[in-house]
């Protein structure tokens, strides 16, 4: 008894002894890169842990000043081929610090069963013009980024990109940029570009938006940009100044997790946010037929990405299969401020239904690590049955036996249903309730003749036609005004050729004869009598040959032939033309 | 002789037969253009006629369905909005006899728009309100209530008067010109003035009347642009409903509306199809 104590008592010292052997194995540090710390840069760091390789690290349990820290595992080293013990390095990124002294604070981290802690140590962030001051010749530099919350999960949404840091003009010659393709994810718009001065480094920002699809790990990188130094000359053209210069950025792996399956709830389908809030409201009314139309506006809002918010499949809700038949068409979110709204169409199939039954909705919290659910009240409704019709027979079934028949066999009674309370695969159509269409023909699907805005033409062509009208009268009386002026001889030539009256051509000749004189300028004016003509000259000689024809005509006694007055007329346009 | 001989020499030349050719063309277009629009039309008829016959439900809505597709077709090649308004009768017809009151109203709107006494529209559209259980919507305004006469007649008849009576004004002008008379100056100055009128009319519609529209899919009022602001009444704006349009903001997605209560508000755009 007294040995097999003692024999107890080594093995729980030797296990014990083991126990601390591997507790001391264990060594937790954290060192941070400060020569590559940039200014409003996410501070790069490194967390080593030495332990047992039986010894699990558990990632998810990083944590520091109470938040979890997510790492990136880089790789694990071998102490010694023969020993247990390895140095596994993990990688996190801090936010940007000013510049100055900094402390980093306690990280913990489960090893196996214990936490262990790195102590807490300081770390400067550099000034930007000790950045300038100590860059000796052309800089050029590449970080590559992703703004990812720990955990990521499949619609989820965030940045990756680049800073690229440079002192001259450099012309790239080429970019391996694979954040920017982010292969395996969905791109949300276009990329931004962001142009900062500090000093004399210039910072260009290339910023993605992209979007988790599939679980999975996703390594990006290595990242480089290569290219030379130019200068230009005074043409304006470019000349290379250096030879070339690469920067690199070491490769970024962006870990998408699964939604855990533990607690899933049935109508989870990958929404994520912190503390959100569900609301249904009825947009129709609340009392309807069967059939009816229903409208809702499905709200929601609070703390998270609302972009993955996703609609509960009402389909499959308890409550709705059977009693309400759904669009066809997906509804659209309407995004707001601070909350997005889905407007959402059914119909009601039955009777039956007394609400639109409490709609369910659940999320995932990926800060708490658990699935939250939230339920709409039930929404009180009043769906009338559309009037009644009498159910035929449905064509094929065997009729009911009419009173007095002679009974049948027992075993064809069996087999006989009573089919009048079946409902109808083919339901009747009811009465048609409005007036019947208009036979249409093809002048119903033309416009009024002068029955559109074109007729407002009228105006200016009318107005149009006015003005050429009364431009074309203006014109005509304008011509009409102007009296084509005869002369003496055209009288005269007229009295010849007109065949008229012995009157008409006395009449014709006396005018002929007195405008000629007045062309002449022997008179003042035409318009005078051959009386009150001078008697000198040739006027006289003209009045004396008019009056001695006047004479002749009124005393009957015609001595002068025409042909004479003709050829003595034609002697005084002679005389007077001389 | 001469005559003949010019008018021989007027055929021949290259522009008569270019001319002849292109009235040809455009003769042989229109006869196709329009057969094929009297198939389209007998198709559609028919097709609702026979939804009017069947005896069962699916048939009716296969029927009805069928008819509306072809009547739709029609409506994008000819869309006659300064037509006599039967065709947007028929559909409106078509859009109740599939269930589809908000847009049966909207097309029973537009068809009293283009025939406002139809007694067949009016009578179907109260039809269509009462399944929505709606009144219909009366907008007035005091140029309305002062020129009744004038809102009886559709706006492309009042066109087609305007366009004879400027006619009438222009040609009596003209016959002044050439035979001044006191008689023609006066009766072109009295049709002149009541096509100016008319004129007026149209500007003053044209400019500073609002638009109708019809509430498609239920909406509440929103005091802004925005689904965020409060609402103007708590029972939302029924599909069915008319209502009239001020403006719309952010773009076009929202609409400015006032409804038959006389309550102002915004509405998203989607939720609203104008009449004309």
């Amino acid at each position: 008894m007294v040995m097999f104590r003692r024999w107890l008592i080594f093995v729980g010292f030797a296990l014990s002894i083991a126990q601390v052997w591997a507790v001391d194995d264990v060594r937790v540090s954290v060192q941070v890169d400060e020569k590559k710390i940039m200014p409003d840069s996410p501070i790069r760091a490194t967390l080593t842990i030495q332990h047992d390789q039986n010894q699990e690290v558990k990632t998810d349990s990083v944590v520091m000043d109470g938040q979890p820290l997510q790492v990136e595992f880089v790789r694990d080293v071998e102490i010694a081929p023969d020993s247990p013990l390895r140095i596994s390095f993990y990688q996190f990124a801090l936010k940007p610090m000013q510049p100055g002294l900094q402390i980093l604070s306690p990280i913990a981290v489960k090893v196996g069963d214990t936490i262990y802690k790195t102590p807490a140590t300081t770390f400067e962030v550099p000034s930007p013009s000790r950045i300038n001051s100590g860059a000796k010749g052309p800089v050029l530099n590449i970080e590559a980024y992703a703004n990812a919350p720990p955990s990521i999960f499949p619609g989820q949404r965030f940045t990756v990109g680049y800073r690229f840091y440079y002192n001259d003009n450099i012309e790239l010659k080429v970019q391996e940029l694979p954040l920017l393709e982010a292969k395996g994810f969905k791109k949300i718009g276009s990329p931004k570009i962001s142009d900062v001065n500090q000093g004399t480094v210039s910072i260009r920002g290339i910023e993605q938006e992209v979007e988790a699809v599939k679980a999975g790990k996703y390594p990006f990188g290595p990242s480089f940009i290569e290219g030379y130094i130019y200068r230009q000359d005074n043409f304006g053209r470019k000349q290379i100044f250096s030879k070339d210069i690469r920067a690199e950025a070491d490769t970024v792996t962006i870990t998408v997790s699964d939604f855990p399956e533990k607690g899933k709830p049935a109508s989870f389908n990958g929404s994520i946010g912190e503390d959100l809030d569900f609301s249904v409201e009825l947009l129709s009314y609340k009392d309807m037929q069967v059939g009816d139309t229903i409208s809702l506006a499905l709200k929601f809002s609070g703390k998270g990405d609302l972009s993955t918010i996703q609609i509960p499949k009402l389909c499959c809700e308890p409550g709705f299969p059977g009693f309400f038949e759904m669009s066809d068409i997906p509804p659209i979110p309407t995004p707001g401020n601070g909350n997005v709204v889905y407007f959402v169409e059914l119909r009601a199939i039955s009777p039956k239904v007394r609400a639109i039954p409490a709609i369910e909705f659940s999320y995932y919290n990926p800060v708490k690590g658990v699935y939250e659910i939230r339920r709409s009240e039930p929404i009180p409704i009043t769906v009338q049955a559309a009037p009644e019709k009498t159910l035929p027979m449905t064509p094929g079934m065997p009729e009911k036996p009419s009173e007095g028949s002679p009974a049948e066999p027992a075993a064809q009674k069996s087999v006989k249903a009573d089919v009048v309370n079946w409902p109808q695969t083919t339901p009747e159509a009811g009465a048609i309730e409005i007036e019947t269409i208009y036979p249409l023909s093809v002048s119903d699907l033309t416009n009024r003749n002068f029955g559109t805005w074109s007729v407002l033409f009228v105006i200016p062509l009318g107005l149009l036609a006015l003005f050429i009208q009364s431009d074309y009268m203006r014109r005509r009386s304008q011509k009409e005004a102007e009296v084509i002026v005869k002369t003496g001889l055209d009288y005269w030539n007229e009295a010849k050729e007109g065949g008229g009256t012995f009157s008409e051509f006395y009449a014709l000749l006396t005018k002929a004869l007195l405008m000629r004189l007045h062309e002449v300028k022997q008179i003042a004016s035409e318009e005078i009598s051959p009386q009150n003509l001078p008697e000198e000259g040739i006027s006289g000689q003209v009045r004396a040959f008019l009056l001695e024809i006047e004479k002749e005509r009124f005393t009957g006694k015609d001595r002068l032939s025409k042909e004479e007055i003709v050829k003595k007329a034609d002697q005084l346009f002679k005389q007077m033309s001389q | 002789m001469k005559q003949l001989e010019s008018l021989k020499r007027i055929a021949a030349s290259p522009y008569s037969v270019a001319t002849a050719f292109f009235i040809f063309f455009v003769a042989v277009y229109l006869h196709f253009y329009f057969s094929a629009a009297g198939t389209q039309i007998q198709n559609a008829d028919q097709s609702y006629l026979q939804g009017e016959r069947s005896q069962t439900v699916a048939e009716r809505k296969a029927e009805f369905n069928k008819a509306l597709e072809t009547y739709l077709k029609m409506e994008e090649s000819y869309d006659p909005s300064f037509g006599n308004g039967k065709f947007y009768y028929n559909i409106g017809n078509t859009y109740f006899q599939l269930q589809e009151y908000p847009l049966a109203i909207l097309y029973y709107y537009k068809a009293l728009r283009l025939s406002p006494g139809n007694p067949r529209a009016s009578h179907n559209l109260d039809v269509a309100l009462a399944k929505l259980d709606l009144k219909p919507a009366v907008h007035t305004s005091t140029l309305r209530n002062l020129f009744f006469f004038y809102y009886r007649l559709s706006l492309p008849v009042r066109l087609q008067f305007f366009f004879f009576l400027a006619l009438i004004a222009f040609g009596a002008f003209s016959v002044h010109l050439w035979y001044p008379s006191m008689r023609w100056k006066i009766a072109g100055g009295i049709f002149g003035v009541l096509a100016a009128t008319m004129l007026l009319g149209f500007a003053y519609g044209y400019f500073f009347e609002n638009s109708e529209a019809v509430v498609m899919k239920s909406t509440f009022l929103y005091r802004g642009a925005g689904n965020y602001f409060t609402k103007v009444v708590e029972e939302p704006l029924r599909a069915g409903n008319k209502v009239v349009v001020y403006q719309s903001e952010d773009d076009g997605r929202w609409f400015k509306v006032e409804d038959a209560q006389g309550n102002m508000g915004y509405v998203p755009y989607e939720s609203l199809r104008l009449i004309f």
